[in-house]
């Protein structure tokens, strides 16, 4: 192969290293008003009045929008319901949500007037945790069940109620019975972890660039899915789809957080109201107040057999979704479904709940809700392996899916080899025979679908020289997709690479694509991307075969040439034969479409993404602190269609979750978020590396993918912050089940520990 | 011409003269992206904090979004404009490019400046020297371990080049 | 954002007093703005004049002032002191804690005086002049007063100064030969959490400690020192201060008043303050031993 699994230099590289790659804060269109926004100081309130006739007088203000200036549109989005108001109206469910907006001639003013704004609140009891939301009477987050956007077809079970639980999903087979967990022949665990809320910490907060003319819009995003974008200012502004126009430049990291609608409808509200484009750029501490993980709660039951093998698992999920649905009833159905973890279980429960809180919504996250049960059914795995004296990656070898098993029965085939990269593992991160006494090990194994089903659609155009264009709306952000793509469409098409072009993320030229998440774009976008260059290899191939009266399987495509026996032409000359006069093109067009089946979630996911680290750390045991000495991944690529860009990502996937094990944490107190800043925010500094990070790739070419390419990215980061619990767990001899691992938490749970111990010395 | 609240301001961006009257409260950030164009210099933190917003100035790291413009009153500052000669990279951006330092590219101006001013310092830095110089830039992309290698690439070829004059 | 103002370049001490007391209560002194232009675009300062003290050539400088004492001018930015080869020699408790103050960009701008005027609770460089006995000069329009380190520091964001005074150096006494220190942090976020620094003066005869420096800082309000905790380290032979260094810890945590916040509840950082405080006197006495080898 010429081009995949080649480490070929980004495409972006020369942009990025000299500063001309242009962001959506770095634009600035003839005319451009800048826009602020008013947040809400409460957790929640009612809201009087607003009065903006002080803010709208001051000189160089173009528009100050509330809700009460929405009033033609339909006001409200979000992903799975419409429940987000684009400014609060009648109440705020959140400190820091959107209440009134300005654009004026410069930031500088936009910001003065914000001052000048007078809202009146009255402020209401908040729900701000997972149990005041559940307590008997609780005042409702929401006191009117929002409406179903209908943008997905696999969120079931959507129930309209006056309830703080948005949505639940409920899951069984084989009879996980009290009787069976209550066994005497079988040994039970049971353990309750806890996750907080994290927040992506991308280095670009969100914005948007609207210009609104006439009867149309385009909308300069900083996102992941601008085709869903589209679709919700459609909506919003009642346009038809073809007179909305996303074009996504870079983005300066996303991490899940830029999926779907964010600041772009209250953007394109803006630039409607005053006939100017408008740039709303949120600060860091903004995007804050914007998203952040689901925070969960998860018990998990399992009763074991003595030779270590898994019989039944009961698991309850909660997850804390904040002050919005957004995509959380989609991760509370899709991540609660595979929260047994990647075992055999014969007998199994799942109970997985979605509540609201008068916290900052809960959006997509890389991991996608994973790493929060993973947290609790994987510490759990270790607790059985020591009580059963089973050594760890022993006991999941005992218990993993293997390649053909099922899921749960009526799901699809596993396609991954779990006890080969738990192989790897063993062999990668050898025990230490020399460790120190506060030093331990830990592992964890996670398993996660792709979004499913999902549609993806390309197009690729043959010049006149042979030279081709690919058409995709694929998001680059910073993965490496623009690079990855141009190099299987140049081995598709067995061309040079530097003859391929890439288009992306134009819902004005470029087709379909429903999102760049879900470690979905090199393997599906990909397929897509294929099937395009296949449909002009094909169309090239008849061209030649009608022009030379041979039968099309008799006609060959390599290296820019179409050739047959004793005869061969280039692309181009194909072309020119076929319309008699050069510069002609060909044009094909490849889809991605996901399948819906019989199966738990009705979208089957084309692909199982595994998620497998190891962590050595040490413990300080009088401070609690941990340094982590040895981060080692498992990555079950299928095929690195680029492996430095691949083990790019899986490393980035490692250092994220390290900040999420270690110190992350968003922290409310009085209804006020405490730390929505990056002083106070701790995450993954240079000096945090680890001695020893190692990403090992394994190739099975098991994929749906291109050349056998599986997503990747995501699985890491669903396993290293468990791994690294495991790690601390083994070293200190504590039995920690709560995230971060920050050091005061450690040190509590030393000396509980060492009380425990010493009591029942006496 | 100065006034009550702005002043002419005369400095050297990337080697070039440049004149213009900012306000005293002027950030150097905006000054940069606002009025000269240089959009390679980015903002996140807005706190000193995450180093995206690094530029040089007189050839020592400082952070754009909390220098006021004023400090450069007569100093050369250097941004990730400057490090190129047309289209031939400087040998951090080519070291940076080769060994993948960076993803999404919006702390890359930043880190490449920041390493500019290491190799100056230190010129053979090891890398508990590379961890500790670029504490305060904060990349949430790549997990460091690229940039490190980008770090040391760039110090050998330093190294190299200056063996060869 | 910051509103508009105009910034004025005295020459001498004098004039920015003058300039000062000409800003009717809405003047400020400038001289890094690592911590005062943070706060002005927060909008929780505002001002209309700002002094920039850059240019007074009397405040910038590290340099000897007579035979037992270093001079550090404050508009001295932290790198200066890091990378000065006269404190490395004479006082390398300042560049070595230096080199830890948030990050080479903070400390390319941020001065000494700037940050001791400041006075954040988790400064290092404030606990670091009270251990090292700093005295303040500060001018207060007809005079340069010295203010002792350890009543400067009056409670967080609160020195001993008066509005208008302006910090011009702080004098470091140089301990004697064969001084040795101890400095430990315990920092998760940009600003330390818990600092404990003990710094020991030797004997004549080189064979115990007369003199101790022991204190906390960043954990409460103010750093603070500790004569009960210094008492037990002085007029000891060295080992006899490597075996008080538990008491030492105790003392120093018991006196302190750690206040919670994102980083620890007072009881945990009580511990620290007792786990570094013995942490830090080993390190000091390892030193020692490491400059006897």
């Amino acid at each position: 192969m010429r081009a995949v699994g080649q480490s070929v230099v980004r495409r972006d590289a020369a942009e990025k290293v000299t500063g001309r790659a242009v962001y959506v804060g770095d634009m600035k269109l003839p005319g451009m008003a800048y826009a602020k926004l008013l947040r809400s100081p409460y957790a929640r309130a009612r809201i009087v009045s607003i009065d903006t006739s002080r803010a709208c007088a001051m000189a160089g203000v173009l528009c100050v929008l509330t809700s009460e200036d929405l009033k033609g549109i339909d006001p409200y989005f979000g992903p799975v319901l419409k429940d987000q108001p684009i400014l609060a109206a009648g109440e705020v469910r959140f400190q820091g949500e959107p209440v009134a907006a300005v654009a004026a001639i410069d930031e500088r003013t936009a910001a003065a007037a914000l001052e000048r704004i007078e809202v009146v609140y009255d402020p209401l009891p908040a729900v701000m945790t997972l149990d005041e939301a559940l307590a008997p009477g609780a005042p409702l987050v929401h006191e009117t069940p929002p409406r179903a956007n209908g943008m997905f077809s696999d969120v079931k079970n959507l129930i309209a109620r006056a309830s703080n639980v948005v949505h639940e999903f409920h899951y069984q087979h084989g009879e996980p019975t009290e009787e069976l967990f209550q066994s005497p022949e079988l040994e039970t665990f049971d353990d309750v972890t806890t996750y907080p809320m994290i927040h992506h910490v991308m280095m670009e907060p969100y914005g948007c660039v609207a210009d609104w003319q006439g009867d149309q819009v385009t909308l300069h995003a900083a996102t992941q899915h601008p085709h869903p974008v589209r679709r919700d200012i459609a909506q919003i502004f009642g346009l038809p789809l073809s007179r909305v126009r996303i074009v996504v430049p870079y983005i300066g990291g996303a991490f899940g957080g830029k999926s779907y609608a964010k600041v772009e409808p209250i953007a394109a509200a803006l630039s409607r109201a005053c006939k100017l484009p408008v740039r709303l750029c949120l600060t860091a501490e903004e995007a804050f107040q914007t998203g952040r993980k689901p925070s969960a709660r998860v018990r998990v039951r399992t009763a074991v057999s003595p030779d270590g093998r898994i019989v039944a698992r009961h698991i309850e999920v909660y997850y804390i979704l904040g002050a919005y649905a957004d995509v959380g009833p989609r991760v509370t159905q899709k991540a609660g479904y595979t929260a047994l973890g990647p075992y055999r279980i014969p007998n199994a429960r799942i109970d997985a709940y979605g509540v609201y809180t008068n916290t900052v919504p809960a959006i997509a996250y890389r991991g996608y809700g994973v790493p929060q049960t993973a947290l609790a059914y994987e510490l759990q795995m270790d607790r059985i392996a020591r009580s059963l004296g089973v050594d760890p990656i022993e006991l999941r070898m005992r218990n993993v899916l293997r390649r053909g098993d099922r899921y749960t029965p009526s799901d699809s085939d596993f396609d991954a080899d779990l006890p080969g990269d738990l192989a790897e593992l063993r062999h990668g991160m050898p025990e230490r025979g020399s460790r120190g006494p506060w030093t331990g090990q830990g592992m964890a194994v996670t398993l996660k679908t792709t979004i499913a089903p999902s549609l993806s659609q390309a197009m690729v155009r043959v010049h006149a020289d042979g030279s081709a264009s690919l058409f995709t709306s694929t998001v680059e952000i910073g993965q490496g997709a623009k690079t990855a793509l141009a190099q299987i469409v140049a081995e598709t098409l067995d061309i040079d690479m530097a003859k391929v072009q890439v288009i992306l993320a134009d819902t004005a030229l470029t087709p379909y694509d429903q999102a760049t998440s879900s470690s979905r774009s090199t393997t599906l976008n990909g397929y897509a991307c294929q099937a395009a260059a296949r449909d002009v290899i094909r169309q090239l191939r008849d061209i030649a075969a009608g022009s030379w009266g041979v039968a099309p399987e008799a006609v060959k495509a390599e290296g820019g040439i179409v050739k047959a026996a004793d005869r061969q032409m280039s692309y181009g000359e194909a072309l020119d034969s076929l319309f008699g006069m050069t510069g002609a093109e060909v044009v094909g067009v490849g889809t991605y479409a996901g399948a819906m089946g019989n199966v738990p979630l009705s979208g089957i996911t084309p692909f199982w993404e595994i998620g497998l680290v190891g962590a050595t750390v040490e413990i300080d045991h009088d401070t609690g602190e941990t340094s982590v000495h040895e981060l080692v991944s498992v990555a079950d690529v299928g095929k690195a269609i680029n492996p430095a860009l691949a083990e790019a990502q899986d490393e980035g996937a490692v250092m994220m979750g390290l900040g999420h094990a270690l110190w992350e944490e968003m922290v409310y107190a009085d209804g006020q978020l405490v730390n929505g800043n990056l002083v106070d925010y701790r995450v993954a500094r240079m000096g945090d590396l680890p001695a020893r990070l190692e990403s090992i790739m394994v190739e099975n070419e098991d994929g749906p993918g291109p050349y056998g390419a599986k997503g990747i990215g995501e699985g890491a980061t669903c396993a290293v912050a468990t791994a690294v619990a495991a790690a601390v767990n083994q070293a200190a001899g504590i039995e920690i089940r709560d995230l971060p691992l920050h050091p005061e938490r450690v040190w509590r749970a030393l000396r509980d520990h060492a009380l425990t111990a010493q009591q029942e010395g006496k | 011409m100065s006034s009550l609240h702005g002043f002419d301001l005369r400095m050297q961006v990337n080697g070039q003269p440049v004149e213009l009257e900012v306000g005293y409260n002027e950030l150097l950030i905006d000054v940069l992206r606002d009025r000269l164009g240089l959009t390679g210099t980015k903002r996140s933190c807005d706190m000193e904090v995450c180093g995206v917003c690094t530029v040089l100035v007189d050839g020592q790291m400082v952070s754009g979004c909390t220098t006021l413009a004023w400090e450069a009153r007569g100093k050369n500052v250097e941004t990730i404009e400057g490090l190129a000669e047309g289209d031939k990279l400087h040998p951090i951006q080519e070291a940076f490019v080769e060994h993948n330092g960076f993803q999404c590219g919006f702390c890359t101006p930043g880190m490449i400046l920041s390493t500019k001013a290491l190799l100056k310092e230190y010129p053979q830095p090891d890398k508990a020297t590379i961890q500790w110089y670029l504490h305060g830039n904060i990349c949430r992309c790549t997990g460091y371990k690229k940039i490190i290698d980008s770090v040391e690439a760039a110090a050998q070829a330093q190294a190299q080049t200056a063996g060869a004059d | 954002m910051i509103t508009p103002l105009t910034i004025v370049t005295p020459a001498s001490e004098r004039e920015a007093f003058e300039a000062y007391q000409g800003g009717a209560g809405s003047a400020a002194y400038y001289a890094g703005g690592t911590e005062l232009l943070l706060l002005m675009k927060q909008g929780v300062a505002q001002h209309d004049v700002l002094i920039d003290l850059k240019g007074i050539v009397s405040l910038s400088g590290i340099s000897r002032a007579g035979a037992d004492r270093v001079r550090v001018g404050s508009c001295v930015k932290h790198r200066e002191i890091e990378r000065s080869p006269l404190l490395g020699d004479l006082l390398p408790l300042l560049p070595t804690v230096e080199r830890h103050v948030a990050n080479v960009r903070v400390r390319n701008a941020g001065t000494l005086g700037g940050n001791l005027c400041f006075a954040e609770p988790h400064s290092d460089m404030t606990l670091v002049t009270l251990l090292l006995d700093g005295e303040i000069g500060v001018f207060d329009g007809k005079a340069t007063r010295t203010i002792p380190a350890g009543e400067f520091f009056v409670g967080a964001y609160e020195t001993a100064m008066q509005p208008g005074d302006l910090l011009c150096h702080v004098d470091f006494p140089v301990p004697r030969a064969g001084t040795v220190f101890g400095y430990q942090q315990f920092r998760l976020h940009e600003r330390p959490s818990c600092v404990v620094g003990v710094v020991l003066q030797p004997t004549k005869d080189g064979k115990g400690c007369r003199r101790a420096a022991v204190g906390e800082g960043a954990a409460g309000l103010a750093p603070r020192r500790s004569p009960a905790a210094e008492a037990l380290l002085e007029n000891v032979s060295w080992e006899e201060a490597a075996g008080r260094a538990a008491e030492v810890g105790r003392v120093l945590a018991e006196e302190a008043e750690p206040l919670e916040d994102l980083t620890g509840s007072e009881e945990y950082k009580r511990h620290l303050i007792d786990v570094l405080a013995q942490r830090a006197i080993s390190e000091t006495l390892g030193r020692r031993e490491a400059n006897n080898a």
